[in-house]
């Protein structure tokens, strides 16, 4: 029988730990366990035979840290890894044996150097090696990281087809290192199509019991529990796990009642921890594994369920009708695209919409850099919204979760172009209603397409519930009865147990106070069962709209969030009064000078748009902000004034030049020159690179950042296409220092005419001079002091 | 064996003082503003924090002459080392870190706005330094019952203790798998805000300096 069909019904066991019973046996401390495979390989034989004595039906191969990271001779590690156990099996029935693959060992961007891809790669050399010889399964374990998780998955679908068991490290609060919660996890691993999921390893099973429940009350596979025999101490120089066999095989009985299909142990435990464990439970009957109806899409920290409660999904992030946003993705400027994240996620949508097509953009590139940079700062699933096929596939497999994927039609090319992205990468479908004959004009119709749509999912081995359907909101200043063929659609749908979505501003197109035709649509087809809508946060019309249903329909307890809300429309309206009522002091003569060089940013901007009314813009950066910011920038360098107090003044100053900027008429601000800024290669910090940024756009430079971790070509080609004359470049580690001199070299072959400037905490005059530095810059005034004499 | 051990945020109170000194006031006080905002940052950088650190004592061998000191698991060769560890038969080595929620922290915080990136940054260093006190405290208070006394901690970085040895100390502990803690490349260890230190054990108390008056940078901006 397969094994993915004896997990449904039977308690399955797994072995115990392998590295304390090789210490026991010799290892020594920082000895890589792996190459006992090949010195003592009797040893691991006679481990392995041990726990299928004990009952064992699954062993894992002595591979958990074999990779080609750690291994020059990786085959011959798995290869002999996998001989072992399957000599150790011989004679026993039921008896399985699982590829063990253990997490790289270092971290995935953005919080170390490893790119998805390697990871990605690095898995599959070791999968590739042990799928082709002969395992059952593969286990992806004792992983702290959903990102690398991810990877390790997507390597094991695209280099084997045996089944995927999936544990993964929590601590006591139910979190992983990185920060994903259990349903988390379900929904990533459960998109990904793995046959069994759960936790292994840092808890004892006291510490996890709480966890269980949490896992089999919202996922539809089976769910592993592997735990420590509780944690290390030391007792009288010896040292002992405080809990032993007797006791963890107890709470094992109330973790397989609690409904765990899959048992075994991790770190410390023995033959005799599972054999107890087998004696106390393998009279039970597992609890029946019941498929969940629940929509789930994820981040990297948590899950959000569609269906229960309306879901706002932010629609900023897409450059139709934005002029500024077009000319940020021309730029590559990410920090707009994060800012409009950040707004959104304040103003209270659950996901974020992520649109980033433009005709002249290669699409590709641009959505994995957006996607890439947004799941680095904001912690809410993704939308992936595009049409481009090729720009999905690179979004959803960068993707740090389970996303929403706009969207699919009920077109049979687009839905053959989608379908198997879904079936590869895990997401939920946004499903429009329109198909080879136009959009229907009736209820009727478009729901038909939305049954065809879900039917052919099915066919792809995707469950409806990983369908929500747009039956698409189209203006009423064109057909005046299309509001009432969208409700009727929403209605009918929602009758059915179907999830429904639609992109509600467009109701309005065309019409004057939009926000008044679109909130009330809104309002209406919530009432009809809406479930989630794609809108404009910022509107305060559309935010009463979602909180009063919530409150209305019994879905905000004491109606608090109401509350809430409420408070926060106050303070606009008295701030507001404020501004009018001009309480803002400007009696004094130079009150912008004073409040940029104080660093008040909200008195800095206020202060500015009430002397603009008097004062022309060019005179008010003359007079008050230049003058402020030298003042400071003079402080800095003679240590009267530090480093916070500069970069205060300098948001400040920014604040009040924003102001000054849109007052201007014309658009045709100067700029003193145009410098690229990056942190070298191998490099990953990058908090000084962002301080002489914010210094050099003050002063009026425009700044190409190239981010973290440059390679010496991007800086070279960027400088030579863009014509650049002047590039900062920054390093932390004296371990990067050898990158900025490849940089500087490259830079000199390539950009003959391009000046460099250094700078960062380990460099020093000796080290700049050493690798042909223009100038070393020992704090970020004298960057700004240089460019001022380069671009003289 | 390797041992575990871990704080919830509420246990390491940041000293404000360090933090301005990590944003080089030195002795001197920040204004008003600025003490309000590193407030604000402690209080944010507490949401995300988990200390987690992992350690084990080793025995080891002090070669005066060579200027070598076996670990076991390492041989170092290094002038300052071997004056820290003269005299000591076995040493703790241990790893810790705020945590990777700490660093997302951090990392976000400094692509919103430079200002308050340094200003958690600050945070981070003062917080692992303090977290690493209470560990050597507690280390100290076990060797202190059994007649023994600690060295000053001393990391790779501190005098000729070369970087180059990060990896191994690492590896050594399994810090990756047990309290996810590794090192890129160029040996920069993920989380940033982490630390790695041996502290020789010893049977008679001596008198070492420690700190920044033994450290040979004397221009450093931290200095105090």
């Amino acid at each position: 029988m397969k094994i993915t069909d004896i997990i449904k019904n039977e308690i399955v066991y797994f072995d115990g730990g392998m590295g304390t019973l090789l210490q026991e046996r010799g290892l020594k401390a920082g000895e890589l366990p792996e190459t006992w495979n090949i010195l003592h390989p009797e040893v691991i034989t006679e481990i392995h035979r041990s726990y299928y004595e004990a009952g064992a039906n699954i062993i894992k191969t002595n591979t958990f840290g074999a990779n080609c990271l750690k291994f020059d001779n990786l085959d011959e590690i798995i290869t002999s890894a996998i001989k072992i156990a399957n000599k150790a099996k011989e004679g026993f029935t039921n008896a399985y044996i699982a590829l063990d693959i253990g997490p790289i060992g270092k971290m995935l961007k953005p919080l170390g150097d490893l790119d998805f891809e390697r990871a990605v790669e690095i898995f599959a050399e070791t999968i590739k090696i042990g799928s082709a010889l002969d395992v059952d399964l593969i286990l992806i374990e004792t992983m702290n990281d959903s990102y690398e998780t991810k990877a390790a998955v997507l390597a094991a679908k695209e280099n084997s087809s045996l089944p995927i068991f999936v544990t993964t490290v929590y601590d006591e609060n139910a979190k992983l290192m990185t920060g994903a919660d259990p349903k988390c996890m379900i929904a990533l691993l459960e998109g990904l199509g793995v046959d069994a999921m759960g936790l292994n390893c840092s808890l004892g099973p006291e510490q996890m019991k709480h966890i269980v429940p949490m896992l089999v009350e919202a996922a539809s596979i089976p769910v592993i529990v592997n735990p420590n025999a509780g944690l290390p101490r030391s007792e009288n120089g010896r040292t002992v796990y405080d809990v032993d066999a007797d006791k963890f095989s107890d709470i094992m009985v109330e973790i397989a009642e609690s409904g765990a299909h899959i048992l075994g142990g991790c770190c410390g435990t023995t033959p005799e921890f599972i054999h107890k464990t087998i004696e106390k439970t393998k009279d039970l009957k597992p609890k029946p594994i019941e498929f969940k109806d629940t929509t789930l899409v994820s981040s990297y920290t948590h899950a959000v369920e569609i269906g229960s409660s309306p879901i706002l999904i932010g629609e900023r992030i897409n450059p139709t009708g934005k002029s500024k946003f077009k000319e940020a993705l021309r730029q590559n400027n990410m920090d707009y695209i994060l800012n409009e994240g950040i707004a959104q996620q304040e103003k209270g949508v659950q996901i974020l919409d992520v649109n980033v097509g433009l005709p002249e953009i290669d699409e590709v590139e641009m959505i994995r850099n957006a996607v890439f940079e947004l799941q680095s700062v904001v912690d809410l699933p993704l939308q992936i919204d595009t049409v481009d096929i090729a720009a999905m596939e690179q979004a959803m497999r960068l993707y740090n979760g389970k996303p929403l994927v706009n969207s699919v039609n009920g077109k049979i090319k687009n839905m053959k172009d989608v379908f198997p992205l879904i079936k590869k990468y895990g997401g939920t479908l946004i499903a429009l209603t329109i198909d080879e004959d136009g959009i229907p004009d009736t209820a009727e119709g478009r729901f038909r397409i939305a049954e065809k749509i879900i039917q052919t999912a099915k066919e792809y081995g995707i469950d409806k519930r990983d369908i929500i359907v747009d039956p698409l909101a189209m203006t009423i200043s064109s057909d005046t009865n299309s509001a009432n063929i969208t409700l009727e659609t929403v209605k009918r749908l929602h009758e059915k147990g179907i999830k429904t979505s639609l992109g509600v501003s467009n109701i309005s197109f065309g019409l004057p106070n939009r926000e008044f035709v679109t909130s009330t649509f809104f309002a209406m087809a919530l009432q009809n069962g809406l479930n989630c809508a794609i809108m404009n946060p910022y509107s305060q019309e559309m935010m009463k709209v979602y909180y009063c249903y919530n409150a209305l329909t019994n879905r905000d307890d004491n109606c608090a969030r109401y509350i809430d809300f409420c408070s926060t429309v106050v303070t606009q309206t008295v701030s507001a009064a404020s501004n009018v009522s001009g309480k803002i002091d400007t009696s004094d003569d130079e009150p912008l000078k004073k409040a940029i060089i104080k660093g008040l940013k909200e008195q800095a901007a206020a202060i500015t748009a009430e002397m603009l009314k008097t004062v022309s813009p060019l005179d008010l950066i003359d007079t008050q902000i230049i003058p402020a910011l030298d003042i400071v920038g003079k402080g800095f360098e003679k240590k009267t004034v530090f480093l916070p107090q500069l970069l205060m003044s300098a948001e400040a100053s920014k604040a009040s030049f924003d102001v000054v900027k849109a007052s201007m008429i014309s658009n045709n601000e100067s700029v003193k020159g145009r410098i690229i800024l990056a942190t070298v290669k191998g490099d990953i910090h990058d908090i000084g690179k962002n301080i002489v940024k914010v210094l050099l756009e003050n002063y009026g430079y425009e700044v190409i950042d190239l981010g973290k971790d440059v390679a010496p070509e991007l800086v070279c080609e960027t400088a030579v296409e863009q014509d650049i004359d002047l590039v900062g470049l920054s390093a932390l580690m004296t371990t990067t220092v050898p990158s900025m001199e490849a940089t500087i070299k490259l830079l000199r072959q390539k950009r003959p005419r391009c000046r460099v400037v250094v700078g960062g905490a380990v460099l020093t005059q000796e080290y700049a001079d050493m690798i042909g530095a223009d100038f070393y810059a020992r704090d970020a005034m004298e960057t700004v002091r240089y460019a001022e004499e380069f671009f003289a | 064996m390797i041992y575990l051990y871990s704080l919830c945020s509420d246990k390491v109170a940041i000293s404000e003082k360090e933090v301005y000194r990590y944003l080089g006031y030195g002795k001197i006080y920040p204004n008003d503003e600025v003490t309000a905002l590193i407030n604000e940052c402690v209080k944010e950088f507490n949401k995300f924090s988990a200390y987690k650190a992992c350690y084990t004592e080793v025995d080891i061998d002090v070669d005066d002459k060579r200027e070598l000191v076996d670990f076991g698991f390492m041989k170092v060769n290094s002038h300052s080392l071997t004056l820290n560890l003269r005299g000591c038969v076995s040493s703790y080595v241990f790893a810790a870190t705020t945590g990777a929620m700490a660093e997302r922290h951090i990392i976000k915080q400094n692509r919103l706005s430079a200002l308050r990136g340094i200003v958690t940054d600050a945070v981070g260093s003062a917080s692992i330094e303090h977290f690493c006190n209470i560990l050597n405290k507690k280390l100290a208070d076990t060797s202190a019952s059994n007649g023994k006394f600690l060295r000053p901690r001393f990391s790779c970085g501190y005098g000729d203790f070369s970087l180059e040895y990060q990896p191994q100390i690492l590896s050594f502990l399994d810090s990756s798998r047990k309290i996810g803690l590794s090192i890129t490349d160029n040996l920069m260890m993920t989380p940033v805000k982490s630390v790695t230190a041996v502290i020789g054990i010893s049977g008679t108390p001596v008198n070492c300096r420690s700190g920044c008056v033994e450290c040979e940078k004397t221009d450093c901006q931290y200095r105090v």
